[in-house]
């Protein structure tokens, strides 16, 4: 792993399984990280905006999640002058066209759709996190967003 | 009473009848109101119906013009009495016609009366009075109204009726409309819906294999690949279904597209599957047309993967793409316009075709010719074809033998 791993990753993920996933990709690949999840958009929202929180350097986002979803998060994010540079990579199982566009549009960095394979989730979260983002920032070009297996 | 004799040459005419008593006779014993005025007006000569008519008897030397006691215009507005149309005849000296009166006697009921006065001239052509009659239209007036307001009633039922039935085609109307967006919805969602557990699903078996592979007995993997194999084939239809509910929901924007270019597109993403078949696809120059590029792009993407799917065992598929302009009535189909052009894309290949029976059936949904273990397959990839091709305000045929290729041909409506 580059020197620009993360280390402070956070989940927004209200599903069990999909996050038990994501942490044993996490510990296969062996990413030296402070990993903490939130269930729903809500909790995510809070945690973001409560004062004395330290920023994570990456948000990992589901887009269904109950409360709030995913794409209100995003454009809560965007709109905080606080939280607006922070990476925000979705998650999905739709790979639906214009579902891609609107997060793009919204200020997504990244747009991950959920493989059907823990081999092809564990190569993409790698390569996620060996890409040099700062290259993109804040985006990358609308060609490289979707990352699909 | 000069002027009523009646001169008819071929009677012969005694003594009595030239006497005026007999005329008056006649006169009086008419069913029709008959009188006459002078020049002044005065009121001369009238017969029992006449007085039957007015419902009193006229003063001679007194009552002038008209012997009713009041009259008024059709619309009931009073008409004074010397305004009458005998009135008129009689000061204009010309025959008064169509002016319908209301006559009312003095016991107060009123008749429809349509006078027909008519002057008279001594043999200088001086006007020497003039000569009524008077026809009481009150009945035919009753049925004319009767008819009118009966008809009037009908067309109100009637229109009544139809704006019922056109309110409720309409309340139908929209109830289908809403009813087939529910249902494309419904198909939309199940399948995105579907698509979560199923993943789940081929995630954790992914999982079991990595990570338990030594503790599974050889039946038990065998068993696993199966699980893995339906849940993969799942997968499939899914995407199927929810590419075919796509392509009703999805918005339609049409671009004036080069045909051509598309279809360089479409091979090239088909690359893999074209090299490893050895296929040989011929384009012939295609034309410009006005669609929507992302749905034409399928449309030529199942097609071309059906005509490598069913290729002949060890001959290279061949596919051939043209297309021309053909009119609606020269088509022959049902869903062809005899008024329209359309431009014709034929997609023809050399594999193994189906018979001709199954030309239409082959385009609905879930519609297989071959068994999973043959040819793999969801049945749902023509039906999307079909789909696009109505989407695009055409439609799609098929032929083909046994043995002997299949050919479709696309219509699509040609401006100008």
């Amino acid at each position: 792993m580059p020197n620009s791993v993360p280390h402070h990753i956070l989940l927004a993920e209200d599903d069990d399984d999909d996050s038990l996933l994501f942490k044993e990709v996490l510990n296969e690949l062996a990413v030296p990280a402070n990993f903490i999840r939130v269930k729903d958009g809500e909790e995510l929202m809070h945690l973001l905006n409560s004062p004395n929180n330290k920023l994570p350097d990456v948000l990992f986002l589901d887009i269904n999640m109950p409360r709030k979803n995913g794409f209100e998060c995003l454009v809560e994010i965007k709109k905080t002058d606080k939280l607006k540079n922070l990476p925000v990579r979705v998650l999905s199982t739709s790979s639906g066209k214009e579902l891609v566009s609107k997060m793009y549009s919204a200020g997504a960095s990244l747009y991950i759709c959920k493989p059907n394979h823990f081999a092809h989730f564990k190569e993409i979260i790698h390569s996620v996190m060996s890409t040099k983002w700062s290259l993109f920032f804040p985006q990358p070009p609308f060609e490289k967003f979707m990352v699909q297996m | 009473m000069k002027s009523l004799t009646i001169n008819n040459p071929r009677h012969f005419i005694t003594e009595k009848e030239t006497s005026e008593e007999y005329y008056c006779e006649i006169i009086h014993g008419l069913p029709a109101a008959i009188y006459t005025c002078d020049a002044e007006g005065y009121i001369k000569f009238y017969n029992q119906a006449a007085v039957n008519l007015w419902g009193a008897e006229p003063l001679i030397g007194e009552s002038k013009w008209c012997g009713s006691w009041k009259i008024y215009h059709p619309d009931g507005t009073p008409m004074p009495l010397d305004e009458c149309p005998m009135a008129v005849a009689i000061k204009e000296g010309r025959i008064v016609s169509n002016q319908e009166i209301i006559v009312e006697r003095p016991d107060g009921s009123r008749h429809n009366i349509m006078p027909h006065p008519q002057p008279l001239r001594d043999k200088n052509g001086i006007i020497t009075g003039a000569v009524n009659m008077l026809l009481d239209i009150t009945d035919s007036k009753k049925a004319e109204n009767k008819l009118r307001q009966s008809e009037n009633e009908m067309r109100l039922e009637l229109e009544t009726e139809v704006d019922a039935r056109t309110k409720e085609l309409n309340s139908l109307n929209e109830d289908l409309k809403k009813s087939n967006s529910e249902l494309s919805q419904f198909a939309y969602v199940a399948s995105h819906d579907l698509q979560e557990p199923l993943r789940k699903i081929q995630t954790f078996a992914s999982r079991i294999i990595q990570k338990e592979k030594q503790n599974l007995s050889e039946s038990g993997k065998d068993y696993f690949e199966r699980m893995q194999n339906a849940a993969n084939r799942m997968q499939t239809l899914i995407d199927d279904l929810l590419t075919y509910s796509r392509t009703n929901t999805a918005e339609k924007i049409f671009e004036l597209t080069d045909l051509n270019l598309l279809l360089r597109e479409v091979k090239s993403e088909l690359e893999q599957n074209i090299n490893e078949k050895k296929a040989i696809i011929n384009i012939n120059q295609l034309p410009e047309l006005n669609i929507i590029p992302f749905q034409f792009s399928q449309l030529f993407t199942n097609l071309i993967s059906n005509s490598l799917k069913f290729s002949r065992e060890n001959i290279p598929p061949q596919i051939d793409i043209s297309a021309d302009f053909v009119h609606g009535k020269n088509i022959h189909i049902k869903e062809s316009d005899n008024q329209k052009k359309y431009c014709r894309i034929t997609v023809s290949d050399n594999g193994i075709g189906f018979q001709s029976e199954f030309n239409l059936k082959i385009f609905e949904l879930f519609q297989r010719l071959h068994g999973k273990s043959e040819y793999s397959g969801t049945g749902i990839g023509l039906a999307i074809c079909k789909k696009i091709a109505e989407n695009h305000n055409g439609f799609i045929t098929a032929y083909s033998q046994p043995g002997k290729g299949a050919t479709f041909n696309i219509f699509i409506p040609a401006e100008n």
